[in-house]
C-alpha cells in the first residue's frame, strides 16, 4: 500500500485557517491526511507544539501563518518563522530532516495556493517516507 | 539573576550513554526568566531527547518536572516520589542546582543541562548581560552603580586604561567602557570627586581567590 504520510498543519486563524475551510468547503481536492490546528495568531507557536506534534506520529509538520506585514498581531509571524527556523536545526540534530517541517505564508483569499501547497508538501514529505520516530523499538 | 544557557543537544544525548529511565527537572526561578530551564524549556527538551531515542531505536524512558527552586533543599525534596525509580537525573537548573540535587540523592546520577555563564540581568527579550561577579566586596558606592569588577574587561579598580575609545572598550567595540559609563553616571550625578579618590588595591580573598566560600549568621541559625 502507497505510504500516507500523518501532517499537522498548524493555522493561523486570520488567514490558513479560513483558507483551509474554504478549500474544505469547495471539495476540491483537500488531503484527508493533513490535520489542522488552529492557533489564535502564527506567534502562539511553541516550538513544543512541534516536537509534540512528531511525537504523536506526525510525518510532517506544516506551518502556515499570515504574510509579512499582515499579521493582525503585528509580528506573530516573525515569531513563528524564527521558532520554525530555531525548530528544524534541534530535529536535524536529533536525526530528523528538517524538511519534514515546513513554513509558509498565506492569506486567508489564497484558498488554491493552500491546496496547492499541502499537495506539494504532502509529496515531498511522501518522498521522504515515514519519520524515523516510528520505527519500533 | 543567575544567567545559563542550554548545552548543545548532542552533548546531553551523550551525557545520557546507556541510562533507561531519566528524569529532566527544571527549575521555576532565574533559569525559566532567562528561557533556559523552565517547564517549557523542560518540556523541548524531553521531547527532543524521547525523539532523538526513538530514531536512535533506544528504548528510554523520558519523564520531567520543574519545581520551584532548585538550590534549596526543601524544594529538591520534593523530588523524591519522581527520581526514586529513574536510573538519571538531567538538571535545567544553574550548576547550584544540579549540585544540591546530587548532595540530596546522593546514590542517583545527575548531569548538567545547561551551561551557567553568569550574573546579570535581561538588556532585552533574548539578550543577556553580565552585572556582578560576587566579589564579595561591593565598590558600587564609588563608581556610580557601574561595576568595574565585572563590566570592565580588566577589572580596573581606578580606570579607565589608555585603550578606552568613544565609550568602547578596547578588546571589543561592541562593548561598552565600565569606566566610560562609569564617568558618565558620576558627571550626571554631580559627584565626580569620587573619582579623585584612588581605590587600594582590592582585597580578592573575599572573592574567589579565598576559596570556596560560605556565610554565617549566627542570629538565623536554629
Ligand atoms: S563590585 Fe563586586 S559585588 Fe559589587 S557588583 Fe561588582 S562584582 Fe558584584
Ligand atoms: S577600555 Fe574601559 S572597559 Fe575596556 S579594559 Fe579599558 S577601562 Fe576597562
Amino acid at each position: 500500500m502507497d505510504f500516507m504520510p500523518a501532517i499537522v498543519a498548524f493555522c493561523c486563524e486570520n488567514s490558513a485557517f479560513r483558507a483551509a475551510d474554504t478549500a474544505g468547503a469547495k471539495q476540491e481536492g483537500y488531503p484527508s491526511n493533513i490535520k489542522i490546528c488552529r492557533l489564535p495568531c502564527s506567534g502562539k507557536l511553541e516550538i513544543n507544539y512541534i516536537l509534540r506534534a512528531f511525537e504523536e506520529g506526525a510525518d510532517g509538520v506544516f506551518i502556515f501563518a499570515c504574510h509579512p506585514d499582515s499579521c493582525k498581531f503585528l509580528k506573530g509571524n516573525v515569531r513563528a518563522q524564527k521558532r520554525v527556523e530555531h525548530t528544524g536545526a534541534l530535529l536535524e540534530k536529533i536525526g530528523i530532516k528538517k524538511e519534514r517541517l515546513r513554513f509558509f505564508y498565506l492569506s486567508e483569499l489564497e484558498w488554491t495556493k493552500f491546496l496547492d501547497l499541502v499537495q506539494q508538501g504532502n509529496e515531498s514529505i511522501k518522498g521522504l517516507g515515514p519519520c524515523p520516530t516510528k520505527v519500533k523499538v | 539573576m543567575i544567567i545559563a544557557e542550554q548545552k548543545e543537544i548532542s552533548e546531553i544525548i551523550n551525557m545520557v550513554g546507556d541510562h533507561r529511565k531519566i528524569l529532566v527537572i527544571g527549575c521555576d526561578t532565574c533559569v525559566t526568566v532567562c528561557l533556559s530551564g523552565g517547564a517549557k524549556e523542560v518540556a523541548i527538551l524531553a521531547s527532543a531527547l524521547r525523539l532523538a531515542f526513538r530514531v536512535q531505536g533506544k528504548q528510554v524512558e523520558v519523564n520531567e518536572t520543574t519545581i520551584e527552586r532548585q538550590c534549596e533543599i526543601e524544594f529538591v525534596d520534593s523530588l523524591e516520589s519522581m527520581a526514586k525509580d529513574k536510573d538519571l537525573l538531567i538538571s535545567m537548573g544553574c550548576g547550584i542546582g544540579v549540585q544540591t540535587i546530587a548532595e540530596r540523592f546522593f546514590h542517583l546520577p545527575v548531569v548538567p543541562a545547561l551551561n551557567t555563564k553568569f550574573l546579570g540581568l535581561p538588556e532585552k527579550q533574548g539578550v543577556w548581560v553580565e552585572r556582578c561577579q560576587a566579589c564579595g566586596q561591593c565598590v558600587l558606592d564609588k563608581t556610580g552603580g557601574i561595576c568595574p569588577i565585572s563590566r570592565c574587561s580588566k577589572s580596573l579598580l581606578n580606570g579607565p586604561c589608555g585603550g578606552s575609545q568613544n565609550g568602547k572598550c578596547e578588546i571589543n567595540d561592541e562593548i561598552d567602557c565600565a569606566w566610560h559609563l562609569i564617568y558618565e553616571r558620576l558627571k550626571a550625578l554631580n559627584r565626580l570627586e569620587c573619582l579623585e579618590e584612588i581605590m587600594p588595591v582590592k582585597d580578592w580573598s573575599t572573592s574567589r581567590d579565598g576559596g570556596p566560600r560560605k556565610m554565617i549568621r549566627e542570629d538565623m541559625c536554629l
